[in-house]
């Protein structure tokens, strides 16, 4: 029984300077390849994977090198006749990929491409009367849902359209004892949950349910002496938990009680010298995922050769800018 | 261009079920190159290997072809429903978090094609490879909320008896020691026709119910502090076997030898701080059985600090301590000992007077006194620098509670 702390030892020849360039190349090559068996596996993901690499691309300042009306299209042909979107072309509707889409559509600023009136209904219909949400019509409940509608209503400048209240009450029941947030009353409590949950009550303008020092506190713990985040405790860190727990921390305005230096250095560390793109740990196969996160982590982190990334919906910040949409930050 | 092997290697996966309906385990073989003369496929008690690049000949087929018929591609419009099942299983065995081939699981479910039985066997297939696929669980979730409606519709159809309707008596009908049953026999309604339709509903569903925990628990033992297991767990408890004083009880002891033995799992740990929760909103009940929940919560208190000592060095420890610790503070405020030792001077009438003001000191004297208690014993004891650290975020936590009191 080991008891040393679970951590990863960063190698001494890690990258320690970020390889902007490279992640903008990895990404575009990441997009071509289509034929293959990594294709067909990730296809339930397809949406939200070009949310991530469009993003990616977007705080890199090369979104340009996508083709803005083949990507257009694509998001066109996954709504479907409920009003929702699918992960791809003859998949289901699902709140996960209708976030995407819509964020993917804000990226171009063609919102108005699609029809919004059915995205606003459909997601209405899927609030329930204790304000959660359903992620589609066949009933799974998961704060991640109720972050997912809120979001994309929010992009839509449709807040107004579900029960703001009642879904604020769900999403506050599932906080537990330590002021972290699990997906449903009596869960877990689990740092992209806790993303979903101050994130949504950031739209809501209801972060004063949160307790911030407490949950500041347990997201601060997420530290380890690699620098890196892990998502709960005895996990290794991860690039992706890195994003949530700091995107949360500075919703709550507890940035400054991490070691930004060594988590720099950690995330640093996760790229790909040869291929670009990010990792989850130093050393492991890189993915469009991790590179979002990476990228968005160091723009929190104060990198300014990337472009400023809002911490609620982990979007180009100029872009959201020029919306009227409120984010509330302690 | 398609690959022609994919149709014969279908068939074969389809041949290979029906040689054996109850695999009950299955695995990719290394091996990248086809051998002449040899089937991918190999099936031994149970288990099913398949080798590598069968599976990437075979998922490159079965997708095209299920997602062209769902997009009423005119090429693959009519496909008979035992091949759509066929083609969903061949996708999720090794693709589980496709959720769209899960999608068309529930329509043959509702479409009476596919019965629920049969699904979760091949959903606790899905876990023995993929234990924490997500979907696999939302899939779970969603058939044993069809088996609850179907037990109130058909107890309601049967003169409103109740039978069936887990909310008015699991207390008394369900025993944990039912949990033993054993999992392969599945249920053999044939000499049930003539019982009462929703006396059959009823046990059918608490038979389901049971071997549940114990897919939850396997899943749990293949990937560490899986949150989908567990949660999945939660979910079964509350909404199947509406968080019965029995039941609580009995994973609470069912649980703890496990722990025991994975005291770094925290999901696992979390799951205690569940049932904790739970049986002190049972008070009542529970001190029908002369339980107090105060008696359960010091004696877990006692069960992590020995824990500790006994493996140093462990966060999920610390934080099940935490977590036990601010449960006592906020919910056992008028605790026997305590009581006397905020009495001070003026005895119990100021206490109820000034009830904040008591409770506030009350709360105090106790952190202060965990403080104490980890600051001489437990430093003594703890060996390793690392469980040093630990108990310093313990203590840290403690001093902000008491700033926050
Ligand atoms: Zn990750």
């Amino acid at each position: 029984m080991g008891t040393s702390v679970k951590d990863i030892v960063i190698p001494s020849n890690a990258p320690k300077s970020l390889l902007l360039l490279k992640h903008a190349d990895y990404i575009v090559s990441y997009g071509e390849k289509k034929d293959d068996y990594e294709y067909v596996m990730t296809e339930y993901l397809r949406m939200n994977g070009m949310y991530w690499g469009l993003t990616s691309l977007a705080l890199v300042g090369h979104l340009d090198k996508m083709n803005r009306s083949e990507v257009i299209e694509f998001v066109l042909k996954c709504q479907q006749d409920c009003g929702g979107f699918s992960c791809s072309i003859g998949h289901d509707p699902h709140l996960l990929s209708t976030l995407s889409a819509i964020q993917i559509l804000t990226l171009y600023d063609a919102v108005e491409s699609v029809n919004t009136d059915a995205v606003v209904r459909w997601i209405k219909s899927l609030q329930q009367t204790d304000g959660s949400f359903y992620g589609d019509k066949w009933g799974e409940v998961d704060t991640r849902f109720s972050f997912c509608a809120v979001a994309c209503l929010a992009l839509l400048g449709r807040l107004d359209e579900i029960n703001v209240d009642k879904a604020v009450e769900f999403v506050v029941s599932c906080m537990n004892f330590d002021g972290a947030f699990g997906c449903r009353p009596g869960s877990e409590s689990h740092s992209g949950q806790v993303y979903c949950c101050v994130g949504m009550l950031s739209l809501a303008g209801r972060l004063h349910h949160v307790n911030a020092d407490q949950l500041g506190w347990w997201l601060c713990e997420r530290q380890l002496p690699s620098g890196g985040l892990n998502g709960r405790p005895e996990k290794l860190p991860d690039v992706c938990y890195s994003w949530w727990v700091l995107a949360s921390l500075k919703i709550i305005g507890r940035l400054h009680w991490i070691d930004k230096n060594k988590l720099v250095e950690f995330i640093l560390a996760c790229q790909d010298e040869e291929t670009g793109g990010f990792a989850d740990r130093p050393g492991d196969m890189v993915d469009p995922f991790h590179t979002l996160f990476g990228l968005a982590g160091l723009s929190l982190l104060g990198d300014t050769t990337v472009k400023a990334v809002n911490p609620v919906l982990c979007m180009p910040e100029e872009l959201l800018k020029k919306s009227k949409i409120q984010f509330q930050y302690l | 261009m398609a690959d022609s092997r994919g149709p014969r290697l279908f068939a074969d996966l389809n041949n290979v079920f029906k040689r054996d309906p109850n695999i009950d385990e299955y695995d990719i073989l290394p091996v990248l190159e086809p051998t002449h003369n040899r089937s991918p496929f190999l099936l031994q008690e149970h288990k099913l290997g398949v080798e590598a690049w069968a599976v990437k000949v075979l998922m490159k087929y079965v997708a095209t072809r299920l997602i062209g018929w769902r997009s009423q591609n005119p090429l693959v419009k009519f496909i008979d429903p035992t091949e759509v099942l066929n083609l969903t299983r061949a996708l999720i065995l090794f693709n589980p978090d496709n959720y769209t081939a899960w999608n068309v699981r529930k329509e043959l479910v509702e479409s009476g094609f596919l019965n629920i039985a049969d699904d979760l066997q091949f959903g606790a297939l899905v876990l023995s490879k993929h234990p924490k696929s997500a979907e696999t669980f939302i899939h779970r979730r969603w058939l044993f909320q069809q088996l609850l409606d179907h037990c109130l519709s058909s107890s309601l159809d049967s003169n409103g008896s109740v039978a069936a309707v887990p909310e008015n008596n699991a207390d008394s009908s369900i025993s944990m020691d039912l949990i033993d049953v054993d999992i392969v026999a599945s249920p053999e309604n044939d000499g049930l026709l003539s019982m009462d339709q929703s006396l059959e509903c009823s046990r059918l569903f608490k038979l389901h119910t049971q071997l549940e925990m114990r897919v939850c628990a396997r899943a749990a033992e293949r990937y560490q502090c899986n949150y989908h297991a567990w949660s999945h767990r939660i979910w079964i408890i509350q909404h199947c076997l509406n968080c019965s004083l029995q039941v609580l009880l009995s994973e609470m002891k069912e649980t703890e030898a496990w722990n025991s033995t994975h005291i770094s799992d925290h999901s696992g740990f979390h799951y205690r701080q569940f049932l904790l929760t739970e049986l002190h909103k049972r008070q009542e009940k529970l001190s029908l059985l002369s339980i107090s929940p105060g008696q359960l919560v010091h004696r877990e208190m006692a069960y992590v600090c020995d824990l500790i000592r006994s493996y140093p060095g462990h966060e999920t420890l610390w934080y099940h301590r935490r977590f036990l610790f601010c449960f006592m503070l906020n919910t056992h405020p008028l605790d026997q000992d305590t009581k006397l030792s905020c009495k001070s001077s003026n005895g119990f009438s100021v206490y109820r007077d000034q009830g904040e003001e008591a409770l506030k000191r009350h709360k105090t004297f106790l952190i202060a006194q965990e403080l104490e208690s980890v600051n001489t014993k437990q430093k003594l004891e703890s060996s390793s620098k690392y469980n040093h650290m630990l108990l310093g975020k313990y203590v840290h936590w403690l001093q902000t509670l008491l700033t926050s009191t």
